[in-house]
């Protein structure tokens, strides 16, 4: 007797198994679709992650911080740059130093008048120390107030670092144009403004 | 215009001889792309440019940050997240000259159950404190706040090769209508939210964006 009721109890805790496991799916089949659920992402405070990179002007960690600087400024935020007179200028004006000394007489030949290394840094200092876009709302947008996604940063950038601004128009390059005016797809007026990928 | 730019062909060679000086032949002028051996192998937390540019009628500010990109790699042809990376958009709006942010918008991208990434958005100004939603499509958050990631084309347009070949021969090599970032991809995280809440009522702003790797 024992032992019949062992068996029905077996037999019923299958049965029961088997309809628990049917009632689970909303298919024929009896399989389980996962539900997506929700998104799970990191909680970890900023200051637990190590920090890889650093922008805010265009090319100035790319062309005037010296290679071997640029993961300790990648390292720095713009309070850094600014701390104990300016921590990476002295690297910046050395290769501004550089550049100058190596283009002016080619400037002066062509007519143009190229900024001493003491009025480029002047006029390039408030744009890339601390190393930042910098936003005045009561002016038009255009770089270098902010950036936009059709402005030419290369070639504007390139003529303050080099000409004498009193004498050239902070717009010479960029009108010739020195690289290219503009990118190879059109932007979008509306959000999100970007041109579809290639 | 084209006149002009030949009459300044020296100056473009020197210039463009010139830049070992500051660049070494290995590395673009370019505006962040790639710019350090950690950047560059680490391409979901290499940052390639910063945008951020106001609309005082529409009363929004936008922020845009590619990242994993360049011109001298392959066209990235699918999207890339990682979970593991932190995205730091910066907002001193105070001009109190210590340039620490004000606002800090943090951005992560995570997954569902079945693989799918999500974005996570906090502290977007004017917005509700934590925006998540699918990435690849448009998240919108009080009354001006939007969000959205993904693959598009990169931005960015600059004569890189022009660039490399003259520094490489020292032969002038430089052309307006060759766009070493043409054809090429990026991810992009955009951000558009409300100016007010974003400039404090201030006229002065500064941003920056940092990228961060939690091991």
């Amino acid at each position: 007797m024992k032992t019949q009721l062992k068996h029905l109890v077996l037999a019923l805790g299958v049965v029961g198994t088997t309809l628990a496991i049917s009632s689970c799916g909303d298919d024929d089949k009896g399989t389980t679709p996962q539900e997506p659920g929700e998104f799970t992402f990191r909680s970890d405070s900023p200051a637990q992650y190590i920090r890889v990179d650093r922008m805010g002007m265009p090319a100035v960690a790319t062309a005037l911080i010296s290679p071997a600087n640029k993961p300790s400024y990648n390292d720095d935020d713009p309070e850094d740059d600014v701390s104990a007179g300016g921590k990476w200028a002295p690297d910046i004006v050395s290769n501004l130093g550089a550049l100058h000394t190596a283009l002016d007489d080619d400037l002066t030949t062509l007519g143009l008048t190229p900024a001493t290394v003491t009025l480029a840094t002047n006029q390039g200092a408030p744009l890339i120390i601390p190393d930042v876009l910098t936003l005045t709302i009561n002016q038009a947008a255009g770089f270098p107030n902010g950036r936009r996604l059709p402005d030419q940063v290369i070639d504007l950038t390139l003529a303050v670092i080099l000409l004498d601004l009193a004498v050239h128009d902070v717009g010479l390059f960029a009108g010739l144009p020195l690289n290219p005016d503009s990118n190879d797809k059109s932007f979008s007026p509306n959000f999100p403004y970007l041109a579809s990928a290639h | 215009m084209k006149a002009m730019m030949r009459r300044l062909a020296p100056w473009a060679i020197a210039a463009l001889v010139a830049a070992p000086l500051i660049a070494p032949p290995n590395q673009a002028l370019a505006a962040d792309h790639r710019e350090t051996s950690r950047a560059q192998g680490d391409p979901a937390a290499d940052i390639a440019d910063v945008y951020a540019w106001h609309a005082t009628g529409a009363g929004t500010l936008t922020a845009i940050v590619t990242y994993g990109g360049g011109a001298d790699v392959d066209r990235r042809t699918s999207p890339l997240y990682d979970k593991d990376v932190l995205y730091t958009i910066n907002i001193d709006n105070t001009d109190d000259s210590n340039f620490q942010p004000d606002e800090q918008i943090l951005v992560r991208f995570g997954q569902n159950n079945i693989g799918e990434w999500g974005i996570q958005v906090v502290g977007l100004p004017g917005a509700d404190a934590t925006i998540v939603g699918p990435v690849g499509t448009t998240i919108t958050s009080g009354t001006k706040g939007k969000v959205r990631v993904g693959l598009y084309d990169d931005p960015f347009f600059f004569d890189l090769t022009g660039f490399k070949n003259t520094l490489q021969t020292g032969t002038v090599d430089f052309d307006d209508a060759r766009d070493g970032f043409a054809g090429k991809n990026v991810m992009a995280i955009v951000l558009e939210m409300d100016l007010a809440a974003a400039t404090g009522g201030n006229n002065k702003v500064r941003v920056w964006a940092t990228t961060g790797r939690k091991s």
